[in-house]
């Protein structure tokens, strides 16, 4: 039977990245927002370069093609939450 | 063959509007909840991404806080999957847990659930009939 995994395994290896940048992430997404409310910005964790798109699924795919399906990205939701009351 | 542009679905007894789907790598239809306070295009689990056939993408991650105000992190998956006669190409957010946490939250149910959101819903019309327990959803053209 495979083992279980540990609470730390399913994590992602840019789980470090994304904690120890969320400041830096909160600001590029705060500087978006007079122009870009409710939109989703992925930014490339390696060079800070991001893309914006209307939705979660354009975002993704919009990074996918500027920086490659390898390269590790985080998406936001530009002044809001994808999540209602939040 | 015409392929359908509306699906209908219920209220299940704690009032939630679903839709049945029928979802590539599942034999029954996969249960749909429908929540509107949801952005994305589908919320699953690990398991589901993989039975359907996406790919999940662990270094692209979606930062978010819950409507519970608590922060959370979600992979990102993308694919493709049968939508009212469309088969969109998708980014579905993908649930961290243990294998512990997840038959823990799977404990009580009996069939496969998912998240449906406000994304596949954006050139679509919205019906639900609280009294009569109806869920109408047309893609509009």
């Amino acid at each position: 039977m495979a083992r279980a995994r540990t609470r730390q395994e399913i994590g992602s290896p840019i789980d470090a990245a994304i904690k120890d940048r969320s400041e830096e992430f909160s600001l590029v997404a705060r500087r978006l927002e007079p122009e870009h409310f409710g939109k989703y910005v992925m930014i490339n964790l390696q060079s800070g370069d991001c893309v914006i798109a209307s939705t979660i699924s354009d975002v993704h795919l919009k990074f996918i093609e500027a920086f490659g399906a390898e390269t590790a990205g985080c998406c936001l939701r530009i002044g809001a939450s994808p999540f209602a009351a939040a | 063959m015409p392929q359908p542009d509306s699906i209908r679905g219920s209220l299940d007894d704690l009032k939630r509007p679903f839709v049945k789907l029928s979802v590539s790598g599942f034999p029954e239809p996969v249960t749909a909840f429908i929540d509107t306070g949801f952005n994305g295009s589908l919320i699953i689990d690990r398991y589901q991404a993989e039975r359907m056939g996406l790919q999940i993408t662990i270094q692209h991650s979606v930062s978010a806080v819950l409507a519970s105000q608590q922060p959370e992190v979600f992979h990102l998956s993308r694919g493709r999957i049968s939508w009212l006669g469309e088969e969109p190409f998708i980014s579905p957010l993908v649930i961290r847990e243990t294998e512990q946490e997840r038959l823990a939250r799977r404990r009580r149910k009996t069939q496969e659930e998912i998240i449906l959101g406000v994304e596949l819903l954006l050139n679509c019309k919205l019906e639900i009939d609280f009294q009569a327990k109806s869920v109408i959803v047309t893609r509009l053209r």
